[in-house]
């Protein structure tokens, strides 16, 4: 369970988020819309510990394991897609099996081809899939996915949407998406507008 | 089975493997840097051990002549006299008795001999003990050393002097053979402290021999025994010589030279020194040895600050690298060491390399002394490895920097 207490964030005088306050629930899926600039991103980065708020508190398990895959590409260019995923099973110390669990991964999402291609050389929704592969790599209980779907056309979206929901069993996952998010995930759906957050 | 160390080695190799241009740019400065320093220093030392050896263990810059003494104002300067040796040793003993200052007496006939070469020759002398003043080891009495002699034995024509009413004069030779000629330095103290009367001429050339071979050549030519001619010396008897050419004090450190000349200087003694005439260099050497020092600090750290610099832009540039290892779980001190080991490998080859060539060209270019090698490899290995702690703990502080800062989050792909 991930409780936020008002949170609120400030960038110079603009206020992003004003006065949050709500509970994730184990093993539920959470779909964030709303406009461009609304402070979708900023509110994944608050869960996810990259960001501090302005004030308010994020209370999280020191138990659960976060996994974040933002919005921008944060990939190295030269190296090839299985450089990425050794990385991220090196950085989360998988021991057993991992190599198998990547292939799959990578072959559920349809990037399996390109194991041996560098990042420079992959086309925007590739990198997007591969992103996504990253962080569904290592064993996690939330799952923090900013527009997974974007660059992508509807076959690969489709691919996606389903190694989401066979990967995210369980979890909890906190989608923010201008897409909108197969019915099939049962998400609560919550509109950021003006850094509030309301329930649809 | 990952181990921690396996962990991030792999990283490091997968970071190294996209080193951009300007971390081999920043690693080939380095590699001339540390070249630079180590030949700068290998060449300063060089130059450092000539001075030395031409300068300060120089027996010439070690003494001193003493010439004549000027007993006042109105009085013209006396030349130096039979017992001036042993009064000036005897001021030497009370003023300054540490420095251990010897003084001998050079001697001299002030009318050329002609020998067998058919030259004619000023024959001179010193004291016995004193042949380091002519840079020989012992004087024989069976030699004559000269700068200029091919011939292996010599005669001298020894003039017998008949004192007349007008002056002096010979009508008598008397050969005197020496049996060897050896050649003497230009270099040796007494040549280079008195080139002008030293110096072989068409009228004459300097011609040494031993002491007792001087009294004989004396005691030849005046036909009286050599103590005789002394005493009558002593008593003012004119004999047309003055067989004291100089006293020559010797001081076995450099540091005393100045002090004893001031004090023969203060005894009213006229000294000449080698020493001396570097006095108004010495200031000049001493403002271009700062100037020298603090040229080459100016380059060591001009050519620290190339790599310093490229290395900083590197991991300047290197920040969202960093910060993506960190995204995908490392931690900051994790993704700190990472860095670190992506130059570790590059900054020991270097201060390896550096040292070897230190210690090669050291002994074979430079032909330094072994521990003089080993001193400038290890200041060049330091400062390599100085160099790479800086830049150590650079990146443990961008690493450590807040995600957002290091990742600038962006819709451009790294």
């Amino acid at each position: 369970m991930i409780v936020l207490q008002d949170l609120r964030k400030r960038y110079g005088g603009r206020e992003i988020l004003s006065g949050i306050t709500v509970t994730l629930e184990t093993g539920r899926v959470y779909a964030i819309a709303g406009p461009s600039g609304s402070g979708k991103t900023t509110l994944l980065q608050i869960l996810a510990g990259y960001e501090h708020p302005t004030s308010g508190a994020v209370q999280v398990s020191n138990t659960l394991r976060l996994e974040y895959a933002p919005q921008d590409f944060l990939l190295f260019s030269t190296l090839t897609v299985w450089h990425h995923m050794r990385l991220k099973a090196a950085a989360r110390r998988l021991q057993e099996r991992w190599e198998e669990r990547a292939h799959r991964l990578l072959a559920d999402l349809g990037i399996a081809n390109h194991c041996r291609a560098r990042v420079g050389m992959l086309s925007g929704g590739e990198r997007r899939r591969l992103q996504l592969a990253i962080a569904l790599l290592p064993p996690s209980d939330v799952l923090l996915l900013d527009e997974p779907t974007s660059n992508l056309d509807a076959m690969a979206s489709e691919q996606v949407w389903e190694t989401l929901a066979r990967e995210g069993a369980g979890k909890t996952m906190v989608i923010c998406s201008h897409a909108p998010i197969p019915s099939q995930f049962e998400p609560v759906r919550w509109q950021l507008r003006g850094g509030v957050l309301d329930v649809e | 089975m990952w181990s921690d160390g396996k962990i991030l080695r792999s990283a490091a190799r997968m970071m190294r493997a996209k080193a951009p241009i300007q971390f081999r740019l920043a690693a080939a400065t380095l590699f001339v840097a540390a070249l630079t320093l180590s030949t700068m220093g290998l060449f300063a030392w060089r130059v450092v051990q000539d001075a030395k050896r031409q300068f300060v263990t120089n027996t010439a810059v070690h003494v001193i002549l003493v010439n004549s003494r000027s007993l006042g104002e109105q009085e013209l300067p006396r030349h130096v006299q039979w017992q001036d040796r042993q009064r000036i040793q005897q001021i030497l003993d009370q003023s300054l008795s540490d420095a251990g200052a010897r003084a001998w007496n050079v001697y001299q006939i002030n009318f050329g001999i002609t020998d067998s070469e058919g030259r004619a020759d000023w024959v001179e002398s010193v004291d016995p003990g004193a042949a380091s003043l002519l840079g020989l080891a012992q004087v024989r009495d069976d030699t004559a050393y000269t700068t200029s002699s091919t011939a292996s034995r010599l005669i001298l024509y020894v003039p017998v002097v008949r004192q007349t009413q007008g002056g002096y004069e010979s009508d008598q030779r008397i050969p005197m053979a020496l049996s060897r000629v050896e050649p003497i330095s230009r270099h040796a103290p007494l040549m280079t402290l008195s080139s002008a009367w030293n110096a072989d001429s068409p009228n004459g050339r300097p011609l040494f021999v031993s002491y007792d071979t001087y009294r004989n050549i004396l005691e030849r030519a005046f036909g009286q025994p050599f103590a005789g001619v002394i005493r009558a010396l002593e008593r003012g008897q004119d004999f047309g010589i003055e067989p004291v050419a100089s006293v020559a004090v010797y001081i076995p450190h450099l540091t005393d030279v100045d002090q004893v000349a001031r004090i023969l200087t203060a005894h009213h003694y006229n000294v000449a020194y080698a020493l001396g005439a570097f006095q108004q260099l010495s200031s000049t050497w001493r403002t271009a040895a700062r100037m020298a020092f603090g040229f080459i600090l100016v380059t060591v750290v001009a050519t620290y600050l190339g790599p310093w610099l490229a290395f900083r832009s590197d991991l300047r540039r290197s920040r969202k690298d960093l910060g993506i290892l960190r995204h995908f779980g490392f931690s900051a001190q994790e993704v700190a060491r990472i860095y670190h080991m992506k130059f570790r490998g590059m900054f020991l080859t270097c201060a390896g390399s550096m040292a070897l060539y230190t210690l090669v060209a050291g002994t074979f270019m430079f032909r330094l002394p072994w521990y003089a090698c080993a001193v400038l490899a290890s200041v060049s290995t330091a400062c390599v490895g100085l160099l790479s702690m800086v830049l150590a703990r650079a990146a443990r502080k961008t690493a450590a920097l807040q995600l957002p800062h290091l990742l600038r989050l962006s819709n451009e792909m790294e």
